[in-house]
């Protein structure tokens, strides 16, 4: 494989964690995945990820407090949210902040591939 | 005889008001719960969809990636039956049904009504501890009408805590054993409580604070724990914010299953009563 960008997820549900890096795995990604913003920020993958996949509604830090912690310590990455609130009001607010697209839970793999693609073109 | 016939009557009538009094109060609160339950529903919807793209993927390379596949397929299950699980505590909480009365595990519904609104209170940023007694007894009752009481509680609480920002929005809800045979489950929040004088008017029947708030929660609330021979009381504390309470007795000794509505049907008149008048 061509293509080992390393894209980590951060989201508290279980069964994101265990589903979404076996599909990222069959794209050819190198995968981590988080429970929290927390633990991510702890991790020595931050400076290591092209992409992050990041959950918006989380205990502690919310997704787009770590997207605000990341532009603070300048570790500037292109930024994908994927959420279980199909709450229209909020993708236009983490755009404007920078990510890169917003995905609604239960997202096609077309819709997620292409928003990695984008991702990794910004980059 | 003839008065026995009549009273009987209208003690189911009554009965009768009061569930669908408890019903408006349940789809109204189903409204505040739309955003959670979204929520809950899209979670294990998104495991499938995503399961399920890998299983093909696997199936698809070469050569094909069979026990991956069976693997995927395995969660696309489980996350199916999720799903269902949060579709069919939405049936028994908010179906329109009369009451019934049983042993009722207080712990166990209150986890419930804690799985449904867990979304909801994590969107407010309220941080929820419960603190559930080891040894609760059984209360006798309607599982259902309780479990509205505890989940508009719950929401009152965080409602109340809606505009704070200087402490932590967290909501204690315990659930204790009294001496005296009863039992207790306390909801205690940082909100920004209510004036003393108000203290009585909490639960009169279309009063509110609330923007937007129909002022029904906390007066049916009211009505089923009096129904079920116990109390709702509010109380303000040292410190910001309010707890509500209410006790009930336990259940006698023995009772396990379903049975009539005997035990319930003399405090539903007067209580029906009451909310008929308030409304």
């Amino acid at each position: 494989m061509v293509n080992r960008a390393l894209v980590s997820i951060v989201d508290d549900d279980e069964s994101v964690r265990e589903s979404l890096p076996d599909l990222l795995r069959e794209f050819g990604f190198a995968v981590q995945a988080f429970a929290s913003a927390e633990e991510f920020l702890a991790s020595d993958c931050v400076d290591q990820t092209s992409c992050l996949l990041l959950d918006i509604a989380m205990p502690g830090m919310s997704g787009p407090d770590l997207q605000r912690e990341l532009t603070r310590r300048r570790h500037a990455m292109p930024i994908v949210f994927i959420t279980a609130h199909a709450d229209e009001a909020v993708r236009p607010r983490v755009l404007a902040q920078g990510a890169v697209a917003c995905l609604f839970k239960p997202f096609s793999e077309t819709a997620l591939l292409e928003a990695l693609h984008a991702a990794l073109r910004v980059r | 005889v003839q008065d026995v016939t009549e009273r009987w009557l209208s003690d189911e009538a009554l009965s009768k008001v009061r569930s669908e009094l408890a019903h408006i109060a349940r789809v109204t609160s189903l409204g505040a719960l739309t955003a959670s339950i979204a929520h809950e529903v899209n979670q294990p919807l998104s495991g499938i969809v995503t399961n399920a793209s890998t299983c093909l993927r696997m199936l698809a390379a070469d050569p094909p990636n069979v026990e991956g596949a069976r693997e995927t397929a395995r969660r696309t299950i489980r996350d199916g039956h999720r799903a269902s699980e949060v579709i069919t505590r939405l049936r028994t909480l908010f179906s329109k049904q009369d009451a019934t009365t049983a042993a009722v595990d207080l712990n166990e519904a209150t986890r419930e009504v804690m799985a449904l609104s867990r979304s909801e209170l994590q969107r407010h940023r309220v941080m929820l501890r419960a603190d559930l007694a080891d040894d609760l007894p059984p209360v006798t009752g309607d599982r259902v009408q309780l479990q509205q009481v505890i989940l508009n509680l719950l929401l009152n609480a965080a409602e109340a805590m809606r505009g704070v920002d200087d402490r932590p929005r967290q909501v204690v809800l315990r659930t204790t054993r009294d001496d005296d045979d009863r039992v207790r489950l306390t909801v205690h929040d940082a909100g920004t409580g209510f004036a003393p004088h108000d203290a009585d008017r909490l639960f009169d029947a279309f009063y509110t604070t609330k923007r937007g708030g129909m002022g029904i929660g906390l007066s049916v609330s009211r009505s089923i724990i009096e129904s079920h021979q116990g109390r709702l009381w509010a109380a303000l504390h040292n410190g910001p914010g309010a707890t509500f309470a209410f006790s009930l007795p336990r259940s006698p000794d023995g009772v396990t299953g379903a049975h009539g509505l005997g035990a319930m049907r003399t405090p539903a008149v007067t209580d029906a009563a009451q909310v008929m008048r308030n409304a």
